[in-house]
């Protein structure tokens, strides 16, 4: 079940009116690659994963998911609240007054109501946890453009704080695919009756920094230790940590 | 249709008792020092609510953060020591905060004579 818990995950501050940025920060709220979708979709996905640290993984972060959902509608409802039919017009929210007056709306920023398609579940691990990283980046690309499009120091902030919770997602999404894959390389090995390669299998479970753990995991059609590779590079880009970033991240 | 009418008279009685409660529960709170409503009056109580509330998102945010470093690694000694520190500081502080400001969620206590949990404003009101 869940609880709601009458507080925002992280401030909100808006320093001025502005319907034009209310517009375009909506595609996070009913957008392919908003909240809402990150959220049902790591919801939804989590039923069908093979073991319960997946299934805690997906439904910690998709709860998270939720309370980001509330982060942007705040952001929505305070920089268009105000707001007169003037404003609107100017902004190109005379359409979105039309159908639904100030009320927040599951569309993207052009006004394309939600696409309930992009809520992909295959019952594959690989193919959900793969999707699921792509979706974080998608997430921040967006955050990115979002700030590049802003001046606005208050919205620009909690912008910048939402970007960064997707690196760390894409981070937490990483290790689970990992540790999917050489659970599966692990089995594999097993099934063979290979002893030698076997415990070598075994060792690299348990110890999810061993790279390279079998390179005969067909599971992904890829090998593990490219895949391993592969997730550690782009993180790098993104600028994740491993560890937790509890003191670095957390700035008003 | 005796029975009608004594039906009705208890629903008349029961709306009555209603208006009552709703102007006993305005008199609480108008008197209630610890509900949101009174706490919000002047600028110094907002920033000391928020400032409280701010305390309570950076230990909260540090839990998230520690919850997920944890789903993907559960033999961490040191984060789980680093995670159950950051919830007996966060403890301490909601329980401050709900004693002081009302509820945040279903199962906190109600310290006033009044349903605060209606009466303070949402998150994207303030």
């Amino acid at each position: 079940m869940w609880i709601y818990e009458k507080k925002l995950e992280y401030p909100v501050r808006v320093d001025k009116r502005n319907p034009e940025l209310a517009k375009i920060i909506m595609t996070q709220y009913g957008g392919p690659d908003g909240e809402l979708a990150a959220s049902l979709r790591y919801l939804n996905q989590r039923y069908t994963m093979p073991d319960n640290k997946t299934k805690a993984l997906l439904t910690d972060i998709g709860t998270e998911e939720l309370a980001h959902l509330e982060i942007v509608a705040t952001l929505i409802y305070k920089l268009s609240k105000n707001a007169d039919l003037e404003e609107l017009r100017a902004a190109n929210l005379i359409g979105h007054y039309t159908e639904h007056g100030k009320a927040l709306y599951y569309a993207d920023a052009v006004g394309i109501p939600f696409p309930i398609e992009c809520l992909t579940a295959k019952d594959d691990p690989i193919a959900d946890l793969q999707d699921d990283m792509a979706a974080e980046q998608r997430a921040r690309a967006t955050y990115n453009h979002l700030m590049n499009l802003t001046d606005d120091k208050g919205v620009y902030d909690t912008l910048a704080f939402l970007r960064q919770r997707e690196i760390n997602h894409f981070q937490r999404f990483g290790e689970a695919l990992q540790q999917v894959q050489e659970s599966y390389a692990c089995k594999k090995v097993i099934v063979q009756g290979a002893s030698i390669t076997s415990n070598v299998a075994v060792a690299g479970t348990t110890t999810p920094n061993v790279q390279g753990v079998s390179t005969s995991s067909n599971v992904a059609g890829t090998s593990t230790a490219a895949n391993v590779q592969g997730t550690s590079t782009a993180s790098n880009i993104a600028g994740a940590s491993k560890t937790p970033n509890v003191s670095g991240t957390y700035k008003k | 249709m005796a029975t009608i009418n004594k039906n009705k008279n208890i629903k008349t009685a029961n709306t009555k008792a209603a208006t009552a409660n709703t102007q006993t529960a305005k008199a609480n709170v108008q008197s209630a020092t610890t509900a949101t409503k009174t706490a919000t009056k002047t600028a110094a109580a907002i920033s000391a609510q928020m400032s409280l509330m701010d305390q309570i998102q950076q230990v909260e945010f540090t839990i998230y953060e520690l919850i997920l470093y944890l789903d993907t690694h559960p033999e961490d000694t040191f984060a789980i020591e680093q995670y159950n520190m950051s919830v007996n500081e966060h403890n301490a502080l909601r329980a401050q905060y709900v004693k002081q400001y009302g509820p945040l969620m279903q199962g906190d206590p109600v310290n006033a004579n009044t349903w605060t949990w209606g009466l303070s404003d949402f998150p994207w009101d303030y």
